[in-house]
């Protein structure tokens, strides 16, 4: 089991890229730290033994996804959980153009819970495929598809985000 | 149309976030419209973590966290020891019951040896029933004296200072 120090280090370590996390899934600011809490607190509490490093992390942050859906289900987590949609690969000479004048909060929230979790595992923390399988309970095979569609999407939101932004330059 | 991500997407991701992007995977990501959107995605994120990760981590709520844990762990030992006794005689009659469903003596046998077969009888059916008993005392003292030792730390104070971040 996880000493003191070690438990404080780990904390240390993964704090920040959690906080990111929630806060990207649920866009609430009031929630982030008492989800964050709860999930540290079932690491302690009920984490397999021997986990350590990255599987470690990995379990931290796939409790945190299980408390997110579970405030989900009760209502207290606004939005959609699973992408209802399919959205169009925008045009190629757009995307990268897109991504240098960000509004990442504000295109986040045009995505589902799930393609937010999604997006932010993959391109935020760099999970593998399998990982995020693990982390969100969706099928590996599925993740590609959901994370393409959720990465589109996404690319979708960052270009209306930034047609005021074109505007006032 | 495309409706899946490229299979090099985990390689340069790791790569943009490792910083180690070799010639290969520089070609691959001028060729991959994927792969491009996947590395601008992975660039725009990183700056994201980099700039949140610029402010100091407050340790104290770790401090609250673990106590936190060390409450549920005690609360945890003290159901366990209350449920320990009363689960172990429930366990204990329940086998001596089927032991005697297993090993139920004839009539015949009964009457012919009397009152010495009666006594030989019962001595499977009360053994598991004690030996069971004997050992969720053990544990149970085990528990307890181990609880006693763990719960000799400080005392918690169990409050969140998210007001003040």
């Amino acid at each position: 089991m996880m000493d003191r120090s070690g438990f404080t280090l780990f904390y240390e370590e993964t704090c920040v890229g959690l906080r990111l996390y929630v806060g990207k899934m649920i866009g609430r600011c009031s929630q982030v730290d008492d989800i964050m809490q709860e999930a540290y607190l079932r690491v302690l509490t009920s984490a397999p033994a021997g986990l350590a490093g990255r599987q470690l992390q990995a379990y931290l942050f796939s409790t945190a996804t299980n408390i997110v859906r579970d405030s989900w289900r009760r209502g207290a987590v606004a939005g959609e959980w699973m992408p209802l949609d399919e959205e169009s690969a925008p045009a190629r000479s757009d995307t990268e153009d897109v991504l240098t004048r960000i509004d990442t909060e504000r295109a986040l929230a045009g995505l589902s819970i799930l393609q937010r979790s999604l997006v932010w595992l993959a391109y935020g923390e760099g999970y593998s495929h399998r990982e995020i399988a693990a982390t969100t309970g969706v099928k590996e095979k599925s993740v590609k598809v959901l994370l393409y569609r959720a990465r589109q999407k996404l690319i979708c939101e960052l270009k209306k985000s930034s047609e005021p932004h074109k505007e006032r330059t | 149309m495309k409706t899946s991500i490229c299979e090099r997407e985990e390689e340069i991701v790791a790569a943009v976030i490792s910083g180690q992007m070799d010639r290969s995977v520089s070609e691959h990501i001028e060729t991959c419209e994927s792969c491009r959107a996947a590395a601008g995605m992975t660039r725009m994120f990183q700056v994201e973590k980099e700039s949140a990760g610029d402010g100091v981590v407050d340790v104290r709520l770790a401090d609250i966290i673990w106590s936190r844990a060390a409450l549920a762990r005690r609360e945890k030992r003290k159901r366990t020891r209350r449920l320990g006794l009363p689960a172990g005689i429930v366990s204990g009659v329940a086998v001596a019951i089927l032991t005697a469903l297993v090993i139920r003596p004839s009539d015949a046998a009964l009457s012919a040896k009397g009152v010495e077969s009666l006594l030989s009888l019962s001595v499977p059916l009360l053994a598991p029933t004690v030996l069971i008993l004997l050992a969720v005392s053990l544990v149970s003292f085990a528990n307890r004296a181990n609880g006693s030792m763990s719960g000799s730390g400080g005392r918690m104070h169990i409050s969140s200072n998210r007001g003040n971040n």
